[in-house]
């Protein structure tokens, strides 16, 4: 079953979708603010939009020792949108020697993980192949 | 009558040859080789895949959709919509009809049937047909070098690149495979199921085929079905040569439901305008056959010969580990 948490997200994951402040144009994602974090703006009404599936690389890390369920080394890295927000994500299709800061990426869904039978979801990040 | 408007491709990125299997278990030789899907890949996200390049290639967005069908013989679930589950994320409207095929792998043309018949009605002005599985055979089984994984999608319209013409069915009820839901893929009695099963079904279905729509010659042929014999002996019986088969069972495997819809891309990028294209579909107790004519060769970018010529080889231990079928004590 679906949690109340992931509910309130999966929208915007599952389609990409951002919230721009109006004051600032500073995109929040996966979550809806009430309070911009870059201007400071509150209340504020953001506005939801598809963001591209592509972004880059702002910096990263390779995991090599996780729990028993991860394949390892697993590189997560913090990815910067075109359309400005940032998320962390897994990076997968990938040579680890290719990977550096500002590498572009773009996203692609996913296994996240498996939670009472039921497989969740959600993006993770390839070299950026198509325009 | 219905058209295709988009046609997209999944084919994930890693490879193993057939002779690295064999030699796995001590067996000589082995032709082609197979896609495999990672870890963290299943009959959804392939879909959605082949889903997105689909609506690119028809140049429709995801929210002009009214049908979403997805067929898989692999999805794991006994209730669990894979076309629910895509809507959302294909940004398609919360009030497109939704509807999942299963339970075999002619399932692929039961969706374009369902998809086809709402287009023709007009009920529908875009449908997507998703067909997308991932196939895993018992290790050291004969179908292990050529059981795989892969997507296609299918975007119908009101106009498009190529007609569908005309559709005929053949049920036999002849059994040819059951399986359980967890078990491996692929248990069949093949010559025995590939005469009664397969062959006199698929034929039956092409007679009625060629007896509704007018026919002057096939240009082109596309077959689903576990087992790459099959399609030379069906040519053979149906007088169609051998050079005309479209596949790309060679490069990447058999990928069940997802087969139609790559070997049929793979039909339109060899197609000049007016050709015909014959598309059998298998599945246990009979089969389905589709008459298509090409109106314009669509562009692909990158190639369909390309998607399939690519990718990573990897060894028999990698494969074993990805697929899930390494366990060891934690
Ligand atoms: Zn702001």
């Amino acid at each position: 079953m679906t949690t109340p948490h992931q509910w309130r997200i999966s929208e915007s994951n599952a389609k990409l979708i951002g919230y721009r402040c109006p004051k600032c144009s500073w995109v929040s994602f996966p979550e809806k603010k009430r309070a911009c974090k870059r201007c400071g703006s509150a209340p504020v009404e953001m506005m939801g939009f598809v963001m591209k599936p592509f972004g880059k690389i702002v910096s990263f890390v390779v995991q090599h020792r996780l729990p028993e369920g991860f394949e390892t080394p697993l590189p997560l890295a913090i990815i910067e949108f075109e359309e400005g927000a940032r998320a962390a994500g897994h990076i997968i299709d990938c040579k680890l020697e290719e990977l550096h800061v500002g590498f572009e990426v773009e996203a692609e869904y996913r296994i996240m993980y498996e939670e009472n039978g039921l497989t969740m979801y959600s993006y993770k990040f390839k070299p950026r192949r198509s325009h | 009558m219905s058209h295709i408007a988009g046609i997209g491709v999944y084919v994930p990125r890693y490879r193993i040859e057939a002779s690295e299997i064999n030699s796995a278990w001590a067996r000589p030789g082995g032709r082609g080789r197979k896609a495999v899907a990672e870890f963290d890949e299943d009959a959804l996200t392939m879909g959605i895949q082949a889903a997105h390049h689909a609506l690119t290639h028809a140049g429709v967005a995801g929210n002009k959709l009214d049908s979403i069908s997805f067929a898989s013989v692999s999805s794991g679930y006994a209730e669990y919509s894979l076309a629910a589950q895509s809507t959302q994320v294909l940004g398609a409207l919360v009030s497109a009809n939704v509807a999942d095929f299963g339970l075999s792998t002619r399932a692929v043309t039961s969706a374009l049937q369902a998809g086809l018949d709402g287009v023709h009605s007009k009920r529908i002005s875009h449908a997507l047909v998703i067909a997308s599985d991932k196939l895993i055979a018992q290790p050291g089984s004969s179908f292990e070098p050529n059981y795989a994984a892969g997507a296609g999608a299918l975007i119908l319209a009101q106009r498009g690149f190529a007609k569908i013409e005309g559709t005929a069915a053949a049920t036999s009820g002849f059994v040819g495979l059951s399986r359980r839901e967890g078990a491996f893929h692929g248990l069949i009695d093949e010559r025995f199921v590939m005469q009664h099963g397969f062959l006199e079904a698929a034929q039956a279905a092409v007679m009625r085929l060629q007896d509704s729509v007018k026919i002057s010659e096939w240009n082109h042929a596309v077959l689903q079905a576990p087992d790459e014999r099959w399609a030379s002996r069906l040519l053979k019986n149906l007088k169609i040569a051998p050079e005309k088969l479209r596949s790309g069972t060679a490069q990447i495997g058999y990928a069940g439901c997802a087969t139609f819809v790559i070997h049929l891309a793979l039909a339109f990028e060899s197609a000049k305008a007016g050709e015909q294209i014959l598309a059998v579909s298998y599945g246990p107790g009979g089969c389905d056959a589709v008459a298509i004519k090409v109106i314009e060769r669509p562009k692909f970018s990158p190639s369909i010969k390309d998607i399939l010529a690519s990718g990573e080889l990897i060894k028999y231990p990698h494969y074993l580990r990805i697929s899930k079928l390494l366990r060891g004590e934690p």
